[in-house]
């Protein structure tokens, strides 16, 4: 039977892969040692397909139509963004699996919007370039929730939505470990004034609790309380939400890496969860 | 305030070249495709990136429809000093 072996929150932030080689800075340093931590991390898991959740940034989906919540179940290639001076490249789905989550999901609760080929944006494209291209045979399943551009999807529905994720797994005939990983978050305000700030006192007390399992004290935020605090970028905790509900109320955060790395306008969250004792 | 106009058409400045050849030919023209007030339309033209943020549109689409316009993602600096600057008496 197919298993959920792992999650993690892995950061995303663009510029991470347009300046990778132009930044030296021990923060930027601490950030690609924790991508070479998470290869390891996923490797020992061995881990053979991944459940990969962004968001995206209107670069993906124009306002002619704005999917609440979308899975890639064919071709998958990435990125999209010219300036992120980085060849289009093709990305390995597995696509029985996905099918099965979109199967599932429409049986049971979830009207996935399907995307039969799909060029992802950063958001997808950035944690797969570190974390998981450096690994042999892994497939990757694109997954696309609203957490950037409003209308959003609702913090109780990216629970539920992992929720299926995960008993879709589990009733999949194959025998995949899978891993979930939620993308992005921490405060930033792209597009605003503040697009150069930092929050990492809120970071912090976000990631608190998902250490914990607090699932229910993130899913109680209001959007309008997190674009204040944590800016629209902040929204992005509905990404781990996700990812949380896919892992079960047993699991728990352990944070191995958290750098605010002004050089590079973004915090770099590095996150796994495990079961509780 | 047709907020989801100006943001469709800032999404096409970054995305469909022939709005955007249009947009730096002839700002006026390109504007007059679409059913915007005049007071939006001002905004546009002047690049009023603090009145356009206060209607609740996308900030994305406004930094990548303004990016689009000025060159590219070299624009960043001078966006984001607009929008820490002070609002256009």
């Amino acid at each position: 039977m197919a298993e959920i072996v792992g999650g993690f929150i892995l950061p995303h932030a663009p510029l991470y892969l347009a300046l990778n080689d132009k930044v030296d800075s021990p923060k930027k340093k601490a950030c690609d040692d924790a991508y070479t931590q998470t290869v390891q991390r996923l490797a020992e898991l061995e881990v053979d397909s991944i459940v990969l959740i962004g968001d995206d940034h209107y670069t993906l989906f124009g306002p002619g139509c704005i999917p609440s919540v979308l899975i890639g179940i064919g071709d998958v290639r990435g990125p999209i963004e010219k300036f992120l001076e980085t060849a289009e490249r093709p990305m390995p789905n597995n696509q029985p699996l996905a099918n099965h989550i979109m199967n599932y999901g429409h049986k049971n609760g979830v009207d996935w919007a399907v995307a039969k080929e799909l060029v992802v944006d950063h958001a997808i494209y950035v944690p797969w370039h570190f974390a998981i291209q450096p690994l042999e045979k892994v497939n990757t399943i694109p997954v696309y929730l609203n957490s950037g551009v409003e209308p959003l999807i609702q913090n109780k529905r990216c629970y539920e939505i992992g929720q299926s994720i995960k008993a879709a797994v589990e009733s999949w005939n194959g025998n995949e470990r899978v891993a979930v990983i939620g993308t992005g978050g921490g405060a930033h305000w792209p597009g605003l004034g503040e697009m150069e700030d930092l929050n990492p006192e809120w970071d912090k007390e976000l990631l608190k609790f998902v250490e914990d399992g607090e699932v229910e004290k993130l899913i109680e935020l209001p959007d309008a309380q997190v674009r204040e605090v944590g800016g629209n970028g902040g929204w992005e905790l509905k990404n781990w939400i996700c990812m949380m509900g896919a892992l079960g109320d047993k699991a728990r955060g352990e944070t191995y890496c958290y750098q605010d790395a002004n050089e590079l306008f973004a915090a770099f969250v590095f996150l796994q969860m495990a079961e509780a004792a | 305030m047709s907020n989801h106009t100006v943001e469709s058409f800032l999404y096409r400045l970054g995305n469909d070249e022939e709005t955007l050849r249009v947009f730096l030919n002839d700002p006026k023209t390109a504007l007059a495709r679409f059913n915007f007030t005049d007071e939006e339309r001002r905004q546009l033209l002047e690049w009023d990136l603090h009145a356009i943020v206060d209607t609740g549109v996308s900030p994305m689409a406004l930094m990548l429809g303004y990016f689009a316009a000025h060159g590219g993602h070299g624009a960043r600096d001078q966006y984001v000093n607009i929008l820490k600057g002070p609002r256009p008496a």
